[in-house]
């Protein structure tokens, strides 16, 4: 009987052995883990909408300091740079790692891009003296003050990410190069395309509510 | 797929990897340019009933972020049990955000 069952089993199970992979299983691990961030962000959009409630007029007029044109431009570019890395999971499952791996290096590119232009925008600010602790800052009624503290540490904390999204994505494109990423088994990689996809939904939110007060 | 990769299939597995292809997501894309310049232009061309412009915002952001997690992310093709917790996470926090409403009103 005992013999039975373990010619049942090697029907179904023996085909896996040695490798216990469970692609659902770490699909399910990413997205809980997306939740936390979820949870994280979450948070400090709470923050904002309390502080935001209190000092309508001021976070109103702090908001017309960010430039809008560059606030577009990264969203355009996060949007793309989801759509190229969601392309590359297309790509993998259709067998076509040469084109996967064109599209994560753009990926990567357009977080550069974005990068770049957060610079550009930061630096601007400083320029302004608009930095807590610096001289403009300083003398800002206290509700715009909470709109600058409460952007650099939003977009500050998303700029973080956007980093480790690139570098996770680093390590795709190695899993790639050693073909432990293949038409076959490609979890890693989506699982690096559902952070890169979380990186944007949160620029989704953070765009119109720090940008786009008028 | 499933020609070529028997070894990918797993007892319990619920059902093939969706393929969703190129056409469809730079489709995807394209909306997702409009509504972010739709929204930019409801700011910009400015109608000044605040309240108005905030609800148009998380609107427009919502209905991108479904747009992101569903096709995007294949939510739409994954397992339910990934629905029904993305769920009972956004319901979490509409809890968050309802008691603090709540409590800041009624101050």
């Amino acid at each position: 009987m005992v013999i039975t069952y373990y010619k049942t089993m090697a029907n179904f199970v023996m085909v896996n052995s040695g490798h216990n992979r469970d692609d659902e299983a770490s699909k399910l691990g990413m997205w809980l883990f997306l939740f936390t961030e979820l949870l994280l962000f979450g948070g400090l959009f709470l923050v904002y909408s309390v502080y935001r409630y209190l000092n309508a007029e001021a976070f109103l007029e702090a908001s017309y300091e960010l430039n809008v044109m560059m606030g577009t431009i990264n969203t355009i570019v996060l949007l793309t740079s989801s759509l190229t890395v969601a392309m590359s999971v297309t790509a993998v499952q259709k067998g076509n790692t040469r084109l996967a791996l064109r599209l994560i290096w753009a990926t990567i590119a357009f977080a550069g891009v974005f990068l770049v232009i957060k610079y550009f925008e930061w630096t601007a600010k400083f320029e302004h003296g608009l930095f807590p602790g610096m001289d403009h800052y300083n003398h800002l009624e206290s509700g715009e003050k909470l709109f600058f503290f409460l952007y650099y540490f939003m977009t500050g904390l998303h700029g973080l990410h956007v980093i480790i999204g690139a570098i996770l994505l680093g390590f795709v494109i190695r899993a790639i190069n050693k073909k432990e990423i293949n038409q076959g088994s490609f979890i890693f990689l989506e699982n690096g395309a559902l952070y890169w996809h979380l990186v944007d939904v949160i620029w989704i939110f953070l765009f119109p509510l720090f940008y786009l007060i008028h | 797929m499933s020609e070529n990769n028997k070894s990918r299939y797993l007892p319990g597995d619920p059902k093939e990897h969706h393929v969703v292809s190129y056409k469809f997501s730079i489709g995807i894309w394209f909306g997702l340019i409009i509504l972010t310049i739709m929204t930019v232009l409801v700011s910009v061309m400015g109608i000044n009933l605040v309240a108005f412009s905030v609800a148009t915002a998380l609107i427009i952001a919502s209905t991108k972020a479904i747009v992101v997690v569903n096709y995007f992310m294949h939510l739409k093709y994954d397992n339910v049990v990934l629905k029904i917790l993305l769920g009972v996470t956004m319901l979490l926090f509409v809890v968050f955000i309802f008691l603090t409403v709540i409590d800041y009103i009624t101050r």
